[in-house]
């Protein structure tokens, strides 16, 4: 406790620190500090150039209010966007943006870029994900300054570690003085782009509209250069809102698309010499392919050497349908191989060792002793620190920072060039034993699939099947994550092309699926095919609003919901746990089953304006329903068929 | 009578079919089936109630990523309840305090008693 005689010297200091601070606070500080309170003659001399901070003001004239802004910087930030060919933006509304959104859809036109209605900015992010895995280029998202911002923050690290372009835009309000009293505090940021610096190739908050436009031709140039990213550009509200000063000073400048970066001819050798000594070459590829040419590179590389491909599924690398396809014995060819060529892994640890997930964590070498492991990656030249997504290290004989797509083609033919007599022999061989292979773990596969054929609740190998049997003969893509349907559509459909398959959401974040797909989907319709959707039901919960934006656009997106009522993952966790403590698993189901009620999808669907049926639990009843909802696909619609289904 | 034992027409369609089947059966069968009937339900309530079916699926068919298919049920029942009491990989082990023997071996009934998988041929889809 305080004793008497300290309370009466805190007043004391008190008192005397009131006085001083009244006495300074009518003036500023330098000019209250040289002017001595009895000299009025240097007072009027120093008086200060700005009025007092209690001065009255006089009110705004009424002409300024009403004032006719007929070259709002934003028309501008509308220009740079056109530049930069942005044919889509995606956008939930928010104030921070509204001069931009009104100068997209008045002065625009709504045209290129066109707005994409969201209802979420985490939908917004997530839609322009799955739109650039399929188109390629980046779509542009508005996410309204703070709370927009982190919204979208979710879907920003997804986009993040899966490598993917997008163009975040951000409203906000930076000038104090420019914010309204109350919500636009709270929606105003003095450094936006720090609450996602840590997952955004670059950001950036423009000052000036020319400092806008030079700012978005990097930003792109940035997001396509492989490592690819998303970016974050902040645009002002009041350099949207305020007139276009001097407009014959701005300028466009083209975002220059950067050459990726590629290995030199003479280390294209090298590489090619190692894995044609090879007994058991091996190649992986995980975000390798972006084209079709990329992916007939692959194959030609492939070929040449007689060497299995383990594609590990970021991206469609290889067709499913090649001999020389062996995805599913990774494990095996590991253990085997005595050359490695990783192709933008991004687990190159996890692909060669394993750890089990049992107390203790115990881990174990997959590989030879005296294997060459060849990593082409351009992780080795853009990272960031505090998100782990770099994974755990591992020393490659050979490391190369370098493009996979880019390099493949050269490498492909320096393999054909160098390779001699014997080592074409060898990989005929090889092939020979490959193709072998293949077939049988094509034949196992559909044995393994007919064996659930007839069980309730419908198979994830059923489902798959019986999507491919009626869309097998349609321009076609697939637009979801398969590791949740156990890799069926890898196992049972015919994969040819890059755009028919687009992994999955890269960071993990739930959420992801139904957004991506629209985008995907909207991708997919500007080149006249349909998408299929297979859904899973915990994550459809966390972005169902995604269907309300097919709907709205019109988007040929079908979904078939995997409902296997449960965020199963999580539920094997909880098992896992409680196995490990002898506790009984009875209770894992508690916070991990989604049942008590079971949530009907197609109403859901139905509410957003999406053609839907089911709960289907009857296999049989699957490829009716199926037929009817891919008629509503290709008449331009979305539709939703909700099938109950076993766990994987 | 193991081909009875699909869940696919529910429970009561199943049971209705039986009766109706057994009526010019002998009575002895007719307990009988209707004891397997018990038994293969009372299974099937187990094998979801201890969380097997999260990896094998309900039918026990496995899936890829997380358990492999454990059905048709080939290990004789001794080394069955060994394996589930210690189990190699990551499956939690089920000791006896949580999975009680009688329970686990009411598990191994309907496993044994679950439709054999159908042959790839059978299925037109698939060939």
């Amino acid at each position: 406790m305080e004793s008497n005689k300290d309370l009466e010297m805190r007043r004391a200091f008190l008192k005397s620190a009131l006085a001083a601070s009244t006495a300074a606070a009518s003036l500023p500080f330098s000019v209250a500090a040289a002017i001595p309170d009895n000299d009025p003659s240097l007072a009027v001399k120093n008086a200060p150039k700005f009025p007092k901070a209690d001065a009255e003001r006089p009110l705004e004239s009424t002409d300024a209010i009403h004032a006719d802004v007929r070259n709002p910087g934003s028309d501008f930030m509308v220009e740079v966007m056109q530049a930069a060919k942005i044919k889509y933006v995606a956008a939930m509304p928010g104030s921070t943006f509204r001069g931009l959104h009104e100068s997209i859809v008045n002065y625009g036109q709504n045209k290129a870029p066109e707005l994409i209605s969201c209802m979420h900015e985490e939908a917004s992010v997530g839609i322009a994900h799955g739109y650039a895995k399929v188109s390629g280029q980046p779509m542009a998202c508005l996410v309204h300054s703070t709370v927009g911002l982190q919204h979208a923050s979710m879907a920003l690290f997804n986009a993040w570690c899966d490598r993917v372009p997008i163009l975040a835009i951000a409203g906000n309000i930076v000038d104090e003085t420019k914010r309204r009293p109350g919500i636009e505090w709270y929606h105003s940021a003095q450094d936006l782009g720090a609450m996602v610096r840590d997952f955004v190739k670059w950001d950036d908050a423009p000052a000036s509209l020319q400092h806008f436009s030079e700012s978005f031709a990097r930003a792109k140039s940035f997001a396509m250069t492989p490592p690819m990213g998303p970016v974050l550009v902040v645009a002002d509200a009041d350099l949207q809102e305020e007139p276009i000063r001097d407009a014959a000073k701005l300028l466009i400048p083209k975002a220059v698309e950067v050459a990726p970066p590629t290995v030199s001819a003479r280390r294209i050798d090298a590489i090619a010499d190692q894995l044609l000594a090879a007994r058991s070459p091996l190649i992986v590829a995980d975000r390798a392919v972006r084209s079709q040419p990329g992916m007939r590179a692959l194959i030609d590389l492939a070929e040449s050497l007689g060497a299995p491909v383990v594609d590990q599924l970021s991206r469609m690398n290889f067709p499913t349908s090649h001999y020389l396809n062996h995805s599913s014995f990774q494990r095996e060819l590991v253990r085997k191989a005595d050359v490695i060529l990783a192709l933008e892994v991004g687990d190159l640890w996890g692909t060669l060792n394993s750890k089990r997930d049992v107390p203790g964590k115990p881990e174990s070498q997959l590989y030879k002793p005296d294997v060459q492991v060849i990593s082409l990656s351009t992780e080795y030249l853009f990272m960031k620190s505090n998100m782990q997504d770099f994974e755990r290290y591992f020393p490659a004989s050979m490391a190369i920072g370098a493009d996979a797509e880019e390099t493949l083609s050269a490498l492909a033919e320096a393999v054909r060039r160098r390779a001699d007599g014997p080592q074409k022999a060898a990989a005929r061989a090889r092939k020979e034993q490959l193709k072998t292979a293949f077939d049988l773990e094509y034949a196992r596969s559909r044995e393994l699939a007919a064996a659930g054929w007839d069980d309730e609740p419908v198979s994830t190998a059923r489902l798959s099947m019986e999507i491919w049997d009626k869309i097998r003969h349609e321009k076609w893509a697939l637009v979801s994550d398969t590791i949740f349907v156990s890799r069926w559509p890898q196992r049972l459909w015919d994969f040819t092309e890059t755009y028919q398959y687009i992994g999955g959401a890269g960071g993990g974040g739930v959420g992801y699926g139904a957004p991506a797909a629209v985008g995907a989907a909207l991708a997919h319709k500007d080149a006249g095919r349909i998408s299929v959707n297979i859904q899973t039901d915990g994550d459809l919960m966390v972005m169902p609003c995604a269907l309300w934006t097919a709907a709205h656009h019109q988007l040929p997106l079908l979904t078939v919901m995997h409902n296997n009522r449960a965020w199963h993952q999580e539920t094997m966790h909880i098992q896992r746990m409680a196995g490990q403590r002898n506790r009984g698993v009875i209770n894992a189901g508690i916070g991990t089953v989604i049942k008590e009620p079971f949530v009907d999808y197609a109403s859901l669907a139905r509410s957003m304006g999406v053609w839907a049926e089911g709960p289907i639990y009857d296999p049989r009843l699957l490829a009716p329903a199926l037929g009817r909802a891919l008629a509503i696909v290709k008449m331009g619609q979305p539709a939703l068929i909700d099938v109950v289904t076993q766990p994987r | 009578m193991k081909l009875l034992f699909n869940r696919k027409a529910g429970n009561g369609i199943i049971l209705a079919a039986a009766i109706v089947w057994l009526a010019s059966s002998p009575s002895g069968a007719y307990a009988a089936t209707l004891s397997s009937i018990k038994a293969f339900d009372a299974g099937f309530a187990l094998w979801k109630q201890y969380g097997c079916y999260e990896c094998h699926g309900q039918q026990g068919r496995g899936s890829a990523n997380d358990g492999p298919a454990i059905v048709p049920m080939n290990l004789p029942v001794e080394a069955f309840n060994v394996f589930v009491r210690t189990p190699a990989n990551v499956m939690p082990p089920y000791s006896e305090q949580v999975l009680p023997k009688e329970d686990l071996e009411r598990i191994y009934q309907y496993l044994k008693q679950i439709k054999p998988p159908r042959h790839r041929e059978d299925v037109p889809e698939l060939r």
